[in-house]
């Protein structure tokens, strides 16, 4: 098999390089916004006659080849002035070009990859959104979220109330690949899932893939977020921040050598902690102690761009962000002073060193290497301070987890001529495990003890490779097949996957195309989590001897159809099988000694559904209607007694409406609608009595009073919906531009549900007999109505 | 100017406006409550029934009751429903019937259905039978269960160690080993405890609590019994190490309780200390417990059960 895949492949290299009129040249350079020099990611760039063309790619990058003789090529970029090159093509030739950006940016920016234009493309299931428009949804509490707005698309949804985790096409948050600045992201929420950890400020451009993957992406089954940070202003030095009720940022970017060398660096804390500081100090005062407790988060993004020559270029990348949860207190005056110190911290380091070469105007390569880190370290003790003979006797548990990622990468784009877009690579990354560790401590008297137990680390390796080629068949079907080969070194066993990726379209009018994909996908890591929020104590885990990796494939047909000048619609299906997923056996937890692999089970499980997405990209009023139809299940062998059973967030009907209306060119309104079926749960519908056998002599049997489940996921909670708005006012000031943003989350104050509770509600009379014993279900729900204001500022 | 002047009159109006509103949700009193009742799901009627029944048995005795609503309290002697049982053997035509005790006493719970005629080669090591309800106010659904009695194990060997080391949680233990024959190319269970003090005579006699760190062991809901499956040892000899709290004095025989089970009770009796174990766990669902009665709820256990003296 590897043979004829191999062969087939030297074949295809070989037609591909000889098979065309050699009488062409290559026009290859950058494009870039003309005001910051910040590339700009897949602009269009095409012969205005034939319509041959190509796209830059995510440095900016592209390659051309056309015959020689005059050439007039269109260059655009939404959101930019288009611009009309004349050429007289006689030789290779490298340019930079400079798009400048629209006066007035009236269309929706949301682009949907099976639209005309874009859908040159032969991939689907694509779907970017610019960070201006993001910028302009409504946000909770203010804070504009990168992944809240994506979960309006259609096949994505929420977790939960306020979450920000993903679940894409009957996926787990842990299936998304999250990249920023091609390093990946394991932890992707602060404050429980409630904020993403992507600060907009810092971010150029957002890509979500929900199927037909091209082969350069791997090691994720559900979905590939790929996230790129602004490179930093060339020209000028400019800024942009935002005060808001939770948190507040400031951004700054600017060159340190003018056109050659640039920067940006942004950061971002919540302030809760330190108003509230006062108020606690008091408490403490008069309870006679002295402490501090809180809770924050803080981000840091930081990007150095340097261009080296016309051939090289060069990026370092940089993301720190933490959560902390702390409640220390001592008491004081008294000459025996009891404390208490918890300290809950979680957070992830990502850096990229990233170098851009052009080895000759058809290839282009990028060598990246980066780090990731995430850690969870979380420390619980209390004790006792001496102060007549100066001595302490303290206990304290603490619990640590995490994982690290070291990798190098290396990517070529090949572009032989207007038809083949070819992209290679290979990657190696170092995984360093740490599945759970307990830290006790005890001093006393005469003993310091001190000990750590639980899991080991475990290392791997991983080694990818991939090839693509984007063929352009003829002016009607083109295709995007690839290989993504990948294999995992763990405890001396090496697993190897090859996962072929096929998608393609067929243009059936100048307005409307057919597309379909298919791809197999597999995944060496592992999260263990609770389902319902994105806790800190969700464990990364490596596939081991044991515990096998998770596979799936996806096939999707889409439909993309232009009603109109002003509307567009696109209908995609989509059935995906997975197997080997992990979960924890029923009654298994995070917190215990024995080994995390005996506590999880593995199984399968399908999803299937249909996504259908509206749009009017021009107007004043713009925005998107997004449906999506869908049943996911899961089955393992240790759950459930085997039988199938609905996945938690297996969702019939996800609903989202978004509208975006600019009443003139300082004002703008945005609202939101979401509607999804409520969540599975497992909740019992009877109680019975139960017991087991001691049949030993004349001992009666061990009763006990159990409850009827029926079955796993068995009740659907109620359905969610919502409604959001905000109004942005925007000025243009002497030396900087301000927003303020007024808005509301749930404007209708919709009880929608988070969780529930039950218990048994006893009625007595007055002479305190039980009259009657009322079994009661509640529904807890976390956010009623909550307004927001928010200022922000560019200069 | 004037556009400016209308501008900022607009949006003072605005805010005044959203203050006023949110003046007014505040005065409502439930307008920011967060917890409302829903409606409970509706029990589905189904009986319940527990056996546990041994080869030879002349007695066999059965708790035939119903599920109720999680709005009510009620007592087991209050669950009882009127059926009629039939044990079918499935490789011969004989069956027999469990009738309701009249006049139920109390020490007689919780088996409210007996036969104490049962034939005295009815229940037969090997064989397989089907257990059938019918609730004759056809208020419940007909209940079947198909079981067979597990294979008698072979215990080779046994070593008894007064002195047997330290148990897991720190006490001083005494150990015993017992070797055994697992059989080849079926899933057996195993359901294991020591006995301190046995005594026939004694209605006081009372299981240890039994520890292992065998990994093929596990706890299920008697958390004074170990659980085995042959999972990692089908077929093979096996050799397991209990241990039990060491008694001050040592003037009587220990015995081992040794139960061949049904993988059906295994499931059951993890499954039921799964649900009892979560508690008010406020991250964890409500874990089903397994049951072998189509249409209804409970337990039909066949098991060998021997007694074996150790020192």
């Amino acid at each position: 098999m590897s043979k004829i895949i191999l062969t087939t492949f030297a074949y295809s290299l070989f037609f591909i390089t000889f098979g065309y009129s050699q009488n062409t040249y290559t026009i290859s350079g950058h494009i870039q916004d003309a005001t910051s020099a910040e590339k700009l990611i897949s602009a269009n760039i095409y012969n205005a006659t034939t319509y041959e063309g190509t796209v830059t790619n995510v440095y900016g990058f592209f390659s051309i080849t056309l015959p020689s003789g005059e050439q007039e090529l269109n260059v655009s970029f939404i959101g930019y002035e288009s611009q009309v090159l004349n050429l007289n093509l006689q030789k290779d030739t490298s340019i930079t070009i400079d798009l400048s950006p629209s006066a007035s940016l009236k269309e929706i920016e949301i682009v949907a990859k099976a639209q005309k234009n874009i859908a040159e493309e032969s991939q689907m299931s694509t779907m970017e959104i610019p960070i201006a428009q993001i910028k302009k949804l409504p946000a909770f509490l203010g804070e504009t979220d990168v992944l809240k707005a994506l979960q309006l698309l259609p096949g994505v949804q929420s977790g939960g109330e306020g979450q920000s985790g993903l679940y894409v096409r009957g996926g787990s948050p842990d299936q998304n690949l999250i990249l920023l600045d091609g390093t990946p992201v394991y932890n992707v929420s602060h404050l429980f899932g409630f904020f993403s950890v992507f600060n907009s400020d810092a971010i150029k451009d957002v890509k979500l893939i929900k199927g037909g993957y091209p082969a350069r992406y791997g090691g994720r089954l559900s979905s590939v977020l790929d996230i790129n940070m602004k490179e930093g202003n060339m020209k000028e030095v400019h800024g942009a921040g935002s005060i808001g009720l939770v948190a507040s940022k400031l951004t700054i970017e600017g060159p340190l050598i003018k056109d050659k060398t640039s920067f940006i660096i942004s950061g971002r804390r919540t302030y809760i902690d330190l108003l509230a500081r006062p108020i606690f100090k008091k408490q403490f005062e008069d309870n006679g102690e002295e402490g501090s407790t809180g809770y924050y988060f803080y981000d840091v993004n930081a990007k150095i761009n340097h261009v080296i020559g016309d051939k090289d270029r060069i990026y370092a990348s940089f993301y720190a962000g933490d959560d902390r949860f702390y409640f220390n207190v001592k008491e004081v005056d008294t000459a025996v002073r009891d404390f208490t110190e918890s300290n809950i911290g979680w957070g992830n380091v990502t850096s990229a060193v990233r170098w851009n070469h052009i080895w000759q105007p058809k290839l282009f390569s990028n060598f990246t290497f980066t780090y990731s880190n995430y850690n969870l370290d979380t420390k619980v003790g209390y004790g006792t301070e001496f102060i007549n003979d100066n001595t302490t006797e303290e206990i304290s548990v603490g619990y640590l987890s995490g994982i690290n990622d070291l990798a190098a990468k290396i990517d070529f784009d090949w572009v032989p001529n207007t038809s083949h877009y070819v992209k290679f690579g290979i990657s190696g990354i170092q995984h360093e495990f740490k599945p759970g560790k307990f830290r006790l401590k005890q001093i006393e008297e005469d003993l310091n003890f001190e000990q750590t137990l639980g899991q080991a680390d475990v290392h791997t390796q991983e080694i990818d490779l991939y090839i693509e080629d984007d063929y352009k068949i003829n002016s009607k079907a083109k295709i995007n097949a690839g290989l993504h080969a990948s294999s995992f070194i763990v405890q001396g066993k090496t697993y190897l996957s090859l996962q072929p990726r096929i998608s393609g379209r067929y243009m059936l009018s100048d307005g409307s195309s057919l597309k379909a994909s298919f791809a197999t996908m597999r995944q060496f890591v592992h999260l263990l989590a609770f389902e319902g929020i994105g806790l800190p104590t969700d464990l990364w885990l490596p596939t081991t001897e044991k515990i096998k990796p998770q596979d799936s494939w996806q096939v999707a047909l889409g439909f993309a159809f232009k009603i109109s000048k002003d509307y567009d619609l696109t209908i995609e299906g989509y059935y995906r099988g997975m197997s080997n997923l992990v979960a924890y056996k029923e009654g298994s937890g995070l917190f215990e000694l024995n080994d995390w692999q005996d506590r999880i089970t593995q199984g399968g499980g399908t999803s299937k559904g249909v996504e259908l997405f509206l749009q009017r990209k021009t107007g004043r009023l713009s925005g998107w209607v997004g449906y999506t139809l869908s049943f996911t299940d899961r089955q393992f062998d240790d759950l459930n007694f085997g039988e199938a059973f609905p996945y938690r967030y297996d969702r019939r009907h996800d609903i989202s409406v978004v509208a975006i209306y600019e009443v003139g060119p300082r004002i703008n309104i945005s609202a939101t609608w979401v509607y999804g079926t409520g969540n599975a749960i497992t909740l019992a519908n009877s109680q019975y009595v139960t017991f087991h056998p001691r049949t030993l002599i004349n001992e009666r049997p061990n009763i006990a009073n159990a409850e009827d489940a029926l079955s796993r996921n068995n009740y659907r909670m109620r359905s969610y919906h919502r409604g959001d708005i905000s109004i942005n006012f925007v000025k243009q000031k002497k030396r900087h531009k301000r927003t303020w943003s007024l808005g509301a989350y749930n404007i209708y104050n919709n009880k929608n549900p988070f969780f529930l509770t039950s218990d048994i509600e006893t009625t007595f009379d007055s002479m305190g007999n039980v009259v009657e014993d009322q079994f009661v279900l509640k529904q807890q729900s976390l956010f009623p109505i909550i307004p927001f204001v928010n200022y922000s500022f560019e200069f | 100017m004037k556009t400016n002047t209308t501008f900022y009159t607009n949006m003072i109006l605005l805010i005044l406006g959203a203050f006023i509103f949110a003046f007014c949700l505040s005065s409502c009193e439930d307008f920011f409550e967060t917890t409302i009742d829903i409606e409970a799901p509706e029990a589905v009627p189904k009986m319940v029934i527990n056996t546990f029944i041994q080869p030879n048995q002349d007695t066999v005795g059965m708790y035939v009751g119903r599920n109720f609503p999680l709005s009510s309290r009620e007592s087991i002697d209050y669950l009882a429903i009127n059926a009629d049982i039939t044990i079918d053997k499935l490789s011969s035509d004989t069956s027999i019937s469990v009738a309701m005790v009249e006049n139920f006493q109390n020490n007689q719970r919780p088996n409210n259905y007996v036969n104490s005629d049962v034939m005295e080669d009815f229940f037969e090591s090997g064989q397989e039978y089907l257990l059938t309800a019918r609730d004759i106010d056809e208020e419940y659904p007909t209940t079947i269960s198909q079981v067979r009695f597990p294979t008698k194990t072979t215990i080779t060997n046994t070593i008894y160690d007064y002195e047997g080391g330290i148990r897991e949680d720190g006490d001083e233990a005494t150990s015993f080993t017992i070797t055994f024959n697992d059989p080849a190319g079926e899933k057996n269970f195993y359901e294991v405890a020591i006995i301190p003090d046995y005594n026939p005579n004694d209605n006081q006699t009372r299981i240890d609590y039994t520890s292992t760190i065998d990994l093929a062991a596990t706890k299920g809901f008697e958390e004074d019994y170990i659980l085995l499956s042959d999972e990692s040892f089908d077929g093979q000899e096996k050799t397991i190490e209990l241990k039990i709290f060491r008694r001050s004095t040592d003037n009587f025989t220990y015995h081992l309780l040794w139960r061949d089970i049904t993988e059906d009770y295994f499931k059951y009796s993890k499954t039921l200390k799964t649900q009892s174990d979560l508690g008010d766990n406020p991250f964890a669902s409500i874990a089903p417990v397994y049951t072998n009665v189509e249409n209804g709820l409970g337990i039909i256990s066949l098991y060998q059960e021997q007694i074996i003296p150790l020192n």
